[in-house]
């Protein structure tokens, strides 16, 4: 018995210095498939949303302004013309459609992102043809899914803060990416930080 | 007597060795989930020499669902009696499997398969469904698949192959974002969030063919949707209205509705197999945790209150286990809430993060991402005896689903 114990440490060990003997797939193996490139069919139905009648002036109403005020939540609308939205180009865009920042499992506005979304309002109230995306972003803790609607947390309390400044709903859409492209790749707390994030898109 | 002892242990070393390498976030899988698996069944494997694929996927098959401790005997060894043996043998059209069990022992199969040239893996896993089914009743999810994100480069695309592991395909290829992919009830399509038009759109890919369409592209996050267990349905979290909340799709009428009306963040929707509730995430205690919410009534329940993160709750389709992922110290383990006692147990352990859990058929295994050292592998888990099987050698794996 204790022949055959030594036997199976040797094994054992054996097995532990070859690493792991299992024989899987190699990327040599795998067969790359054209993509789902079926036919599209249209959604089902993604009804338009009751939104709130959005005056003409691209201003928030009152009521929408209580609404964020109160941190109740603002229906979106369909994007118009998605495919435009752009980062921000000019010296002046980029000036004013700064990243802003959030705290681990936080989508509360800091005082640093007010600044920079204050100033986001002033642009958008001087130039009332821009509506933008803000786009949220989480760090790589967590699972996908719960970061997915994290970041778009994060994107619909910036959209409510600039709504309280007296933008329209309706110039400002969200999306969130989740996790899934963070703005440092590095596994540090200065990149987790850095990528807790929302950042801007501008559609004309 | 004891020659052939020694010979029969010398056989198994070879499985042995497969086992410790495999091993690595060996659980410590509490009492009332372990004693549900009775001891290993000693079976006895008689196979061809010259199939060296079929015989190993086949013995892995039977070692991996649990129920047998194999070991191969030599071709001409007389069949030992009170030992189960499984002879697999070339025929003239194919292979002949034989499997002989019981005292006094009697044939529980005797059939003949072709063999195409190229099929080796396929025949063994049928093989192995057929004589784990034969003897133990159970269904087995050896010709099961397996979906998955795989990172590529920024892009995230979808994947599928064998539970094993094995015949890795991608099913998207266009560079942006395709998440958490979801089998529908018959397994013949996959539901998931696409980001190909930038915006999050719920799409449904159709395996046989390769036909997409879109199901739901509502404004704002179009995320997490799951299958009812008719298939006529889909439960999924939309920000549509202003807040990331839950909707019901039905997708004959494309009606929708309206579950969760909270301001906190909820997700991560799935159906429980009697179709009338749901688990979920909510941040509405602060961190993550799951609910259950009951469809006729909108009662809610909370379910997890043990640590501050504990999300992407999956159910087994008998309905016995709800599994999930929780955040314990600096990392994630895989918990399972016996839904008949409340009591919830921690089922994998060892150095590295496991997440988002999710059931095979059987209702006894379960696929997981562990992530050690920023490398995220598929693994399989045994949920009754705790032992796991590494399926993925090349990382950037993340949210499978398995049926």
């Amino acid at each position: 018995m204790r022949k055959w114990m030594m036997v199976l440490g040797m094994v054992v060990l054996a097995g532990i210095l070859a690493g792991c003997a299992c024989k899987v797939p190699s990327q040599k193996q795998i067969t790359s498939v054209p993509p789902s490139t079926g036919t599209e069919v249209k959604p089902a139905a993604p009804g338009t949303p009751s939104t709130p009648v959005v005056p003409e002036v691209g201003r928030a109403t009152p009521q929408e302004e209580r609404i964020a005020m109160a941190g109740g939540d603002i229906p979106l609308k369909s994007p118009t013309v998605p495919e435009n939205a752009r980062p921000p180009r000019t010296e002046i865009e980029k000036q004013v459609f700064q990243i802003i920042h959030f705290d681990f499992d936080k989508s509360d506005i800091r005082p640093d992102a007010q600044k920079i979304l204050e100033g986001v309002a002033d642009y958008l109230k001087k130039n009332p043809s821009v509506k933008i995306v803000v786009e949220g972003h989480c760090d790589e803790a967590g699972t996908e899914e719960y970061n997915l609607a994290l970041g778009e947390r994060r994107a619909l309390a910036a959209r409510r803060y600039l709504v309280t400044l007296g933008i329209a709903p309706d110039r400002v859409t969200t999306l969130s990416f989740g996790e899934s492209w963070p703005f440092d790749p590095e596994h540090n707390e200065k990149a987790w930080a850095l990528n807790r994030r929302g950042e801007f898109k501008i559609v004309e | 007597m004891k020659n052939m002892k020694r010979a029969a242990s010398l056989l198994i070393l070879p499985l042995f060795f497969l086992l410790s390498a495999a091993g690595v976030g060996r659980g410590q899988v509490s009492l009332d989930i372990t004693r549900q698996a009775p001891p290993r069944l000693p079976v006895g494997l008689i196979l061809p020499e010259s199939l060296a694929e079929f015989n190993r996927v086949l013995e892995q098959d039977l070692r991996w669902s649990g129920f047998f401790e194999t070991r191969r005997l030599p071709a001409g060894s007389d069949w030992p009696a009170g030992l189960s043996v499984l002879r697999v043998a070339a025929a003239e059209s194919g292979l002949r499997v034989m499997l002989v069990a019981g005292t006094p022992p009697v044939a529980r199969l005797d059939r003949t398969y072709r063999l195409a040239a190229s099929d080796e893996r396929a025949l063994a896993h049928r093989v192995a469904r057929e004589v784990i089914e034969e003897l133990t009743g159970q269904s087995a999810v050896t010709e099961s698949r397996i979906a998955a994100v795989r990172q590529e480069g920024k892009a995230r695309e979808l994947v599928i192959m064998d539970y094993d592991g094995a015949n890795r395909k991608f099913l998207t290829s266009n560079g942006t974002l395709n998440l958490s992919p979801r089998f529908s009830p018959d397994g013949r399509s996959l539901i998931y969030t696409s980001f190909a038009d930038y915006w999050p759109a719920i799409r449904r890919l159709t395996l046989a063919g390769g036909r997409v369409e879109k199901l739901a592209a509502y404004p704002g996050l179009n995320s997490a949707a799951a299958f009812s267990p008719d298939g006529r349905r889909l439960v999924l979290a939309l920000s549509k209205d202003g807040n990331p909340d839950l909707y019901l799709l039905d997708l004959a009428g494309g009606g929708l509705k309206r579950l969760t009306n909270h301001p906190a963040n909820d997700t991560s929707p799935v159906f429980f197999p009697d179709g009338k509730r749901l688990a979920f995430v909510s941040d509405r205690a602060g961190g993550p945790q799951i609910y259950r919410l009951e469809l006729d009534s909108g009662r809610t329940e909370r379910l997890t209150f043990e640590g501050g993160y504990n999300t992407s709750p999956d159910i087994s389709p008998d309905g016995r286990f709800l599994a999930y992922t929780s955040r314990q110290g600096g990392q994630f383990e895989i918990r399972i809430l016996v839904l008949e006692s409340g009591r919830h147990h921690t089922v994998t352990s060892g150095a590295g993060s496991k997440e988002d859990p999710a059931f095979a058929s059987n209702s006894r295994h379960l696929v997981f991402v562990h992530t050690a050292k920023y490398r995220s592998e598929l693994r399989l888990l045994d949920i009754f005896t705790g032992e796991d099987y590494k399926i993925t050698e090349d990382g950037g794996y993340r949210t499978p689903d398995w049926r």
